[in-house]
């Protein structure tokens, strides 16, 4: 705040403070606050919802990466799921989150068939980079960076993902179905179908098209998230999209998340 | 995703998008998905919004879905009602099914004033030429409406109606052309100015009186990517029978009031303040009295012409 | 700790939160954005003052009912005690005065 002198005034600048006085010795506030119509609109920007217009699926591997796309994978009952779908998925995807996006219920238990990132390429971690056709063999270097967060109460590890990351306390199985959308894959699978033709380092989640998500059903009355399920997956993920983003268009929901990241912060 | 005009769709393929909810109507700074099985609901909105741009493609990215729809299975064909569905809990009453283009319009205000988080919205409507904007507040029975479709004959640019919009990073007010919602005796004063044929048929019984809709001009529609800077800010009070007048109004005065018309001002916060005192920097606000539409357009030129360009 | 509810004692110092605001004058009224609370506040000529006074240097109680009188160019009796609490207890229901000593 600029704090301006106000000593060297004019004679109609002083009397104009005295009549002030006077009125404030009749009682008369000495300060306004304004009522904007905002308590409504607030709380029905709380209670907005969103509609995924199209089948939106979900990729995320052990680390916490995660791919959204439309494309689809096969799935043996075990799980484990079909490196080739997986490859195209991942090469196909929409958007691409950065390892520790999803939050930890959301990804495989453990990664035993290995990840052929080597082999596919494109993932930070392990192998060269697909998409780098000078690969320098120096993994984390061909690994673009996690984004600065502009949002001071971003928690780059343990809570990561959670919209916001200010409630700090998710819970859920990753598979819950009365949120719609359903999680497929665990995490330990067998080899029993050999080689690198099935994998069990990463788990897929579907969103049925027109599925409706309303954010504030996660939020728990002291304000803190429960993710879970697919839906709950979502918006982890849009919630670091906003972190990185902010409200730029582009995912979708995003608003919707925001303005209740809005009002939580005003509680 | 492409533009096209939604005159240039063939109905069976408007019909389809909107009963699959990919109708997405691209005007101003937001896109909408609309969705809707209601005859009325679409013969309206091809006619009003003939016009209007249209992304077409698999999916787009929207900012407000809408939904006008039966309210339930039994409303649906018994004595039928429809309400608009923003996507979000809102307090409305059903209306009957011939009132299908009110709830339309409605729902689409309904999602700019609870939905838009990157702009602050106050419920003006705002016209403009080549000097700037002017903000006609809103005020029960202040004859805003009247006043913005009065203005457009003039030669003034329709921004929007019901809304200023205000970009948070720029203080530029933003274009949201959509038909002007005219109620009961404005409904044929504006048919006398404009034209008959620039006026929708008349909606009667509704919750406010008879309503009409002005219909929206291809050129704002073409310049609706121009944003605006205000220069004046007017108050309109209409009296039957009353003189004209023109009373100059404290800066600080016109501020709060149009903070108190904003139904986003305190979710958007610091910037909406900013964007705000920035704007209200450049202006001049004034309250008018009149008692008929020459009177109100006499005063607003007036009072245009002395503003700088 | 209350602090608001008692705040006569000379060794509490009051200052004002001055990062928490956004000011945007309009003639003698001045707009005022909390960043706290997301609320707008209109202040006069006098709830500035206060606020410009407080800014300069954390004071008493006691020193802001003897001193402010002075600042604002009056004499003690055109801005009594009376007024300089109300005043004071305005500004503090909004969340813009800091106790910055104890």
């Amino acid at each position: 705040m600029v704090v301006a002198k106000l000593q060297e005034k004019d004679k109609g600048f002083l009397e104009r403070r005295r009549h002030l006085l006077r009125l404030g010795a009749a009682g008369v506030p000495m300060v306004l606050t304004l009522k904007a119509s905002a308590t409504e609109p607030v709380h029905s920007a709380l209670d907005c919802a969103f509609v995924i217009p199209s089948a939106t699926n979900i990729l995320v591997d052990v680390d916490g990466k995660a791919w959204i796309g439309d494309g689809d994978i096969q799935e043996k009952n075990s799980g484990e799921l079909k490196t080739s779908d997986v490859t195209s998925f991942k090469q196909n995807a929409e958007f691409v989150f950065p390892s520790g996006s999803a939050p930890d219920q959301f990804r495989p238990d453990e990664c035993s068939t290995g990840d052929d990132d080597d082999y596919w390429g494109n993932d930070c971690g392990w192998g060269n980079d697909y998409d780098e056709p000078t690969g320098d063999n120096d993994d984390q270097g061909s690994c673009q960076a996690d984004p600065d967060r502009n949002t001071p109460w971003f928690e780059e590890e343990g809570e990561d993902g959670e919209p916001g990351n200010r409630g700090n306390s998710y819970s859920g199985s990753g598979n819950d179905y009365q949120h719609g959308g359903k999680g497929k894959g665990k995490g330990k699978g067998d080899d029993d179908d050999g080689g690198s033709a099935w994998t069990d380092c990463y788990k897929f989640y579907q969103i049925s098209s027109n599925t409706t998500i309303s954010p504030a059903d996660y939020l728990s009355g002291n304000g803190s998230w429960n993710l879970s399920g697919a839906n709950g997956l979502y918006l982890a993920l849009a919630g670091k999209y906003l972190d990185t983003y902010g409200n730029d268009g582009g995912f979708p929901g995003i608003s919707c998340l925001l303005s209740i990241l809005n009002y939580l912060e005003y509680q | 995703m492409k533009n096209v005009a939604l005159s240039d769709l063939p109905p069976e393929t408007v019909k389809r998008l909107l009963s699959e909810g990919r109708l997405y109507l691209h005007l101003g700074p937001y896109v909408t998905a609309l969705s809707t099985k209601d005859a009325g609901v679409r013969e309206f909105l091809t006619d009003m919004y003939q016009d209007c741009s249209i992304l077409v493609g698999e999916e787009a990215l929207v900012d407000f879905s809408l939904e006008v729809r039966a309210p339930n299975l039994v409303r649906r064909y018994i004595r039928r009602q429809i309400v608009a569905d923003p996507g979000f809990y809102f307090p409305a009453v059903p209306l009957p099914v011939k009132l299908g283009p009110l709830c339309l319009e409605m729902g689409m205000n309904l999602c700019v004033a609870l939905q838009s988080f990157r702009q602050a919205i106050f419920h003006a409507g705002v016209v403009s030429d080549q000097k700037g904007g002017i903000v006609i507040a809103a005020r029960s029975g202040g004859g805003k409406s009247t006043l913005t479709a009065a203005l457009m004959e003039e030669g003034f640019r329709l921004l929007s109606d019901e809304f200023a919009i205000l970009c948070a990073e720029t203080s530029f007010l933003l274009a949201y052309p959509r038909p002007v919602s005219l109620k009961n005796q404005s409904i044929d004063v504006v048919r006398v100015f404009a034209g008959a044929d620039q006026v929708s048929d008349r909606l009667t019984g509704t919750p406010k009186g008879d309503i009409a809709y002005r219909r929206l001009r291809k050129s704002d529609l073409e310049t609706a990517n121009l944003p605006a800077k205000a220069k004046l800010i007017l108050f309109p009070r209409f009296q039957a029978e009353a003189a004209p007048a023109v009373e100059k109004m404290d800066i600080a005065d016109a501020a709060m009031q149009l903070i108190a018309s904003s139904p986003n001002y305190q979710v958007i916060g610091e910037p909406a303040f900013h964007a705000l005192m920035q704007m209200l920097d450049g202006v001049e606000a004034y309250e008018i009295t009149y008692g008929n539409t020459e009177d109100s357009l006499m005063l607003v030129k007036d009072l245009w012409e002395a503003v700088d360009g | 700790m209350t602090v608001s509810a008692n705040p006569n004692n000379d060794h509490w110092l009051w200052g004002v939160y001055t990062n928490h605001m956004v000011t945007h004058s309009f003639g003698d009224t001045t707009f005022v954005y909390n960043r706290q609370s997301g609320t707008t506040h209109i202040f006069n000529l006098v709830s500035m003052a206060m606020i410009e006074f407080l800014s300069e240097k954390p004071r008493s109680m006691n020193e802001i009912i003897r001193d402010f009188p002075a600042y604002m160019g009056v004499d003690a009796a055109e801005c009594p005690a009376g007024v300089v609490r109300r005043l004071f207890g305005e500004l503090d229901e909004i969340g813009l005065l800091e106790l910055v000593q104890s």
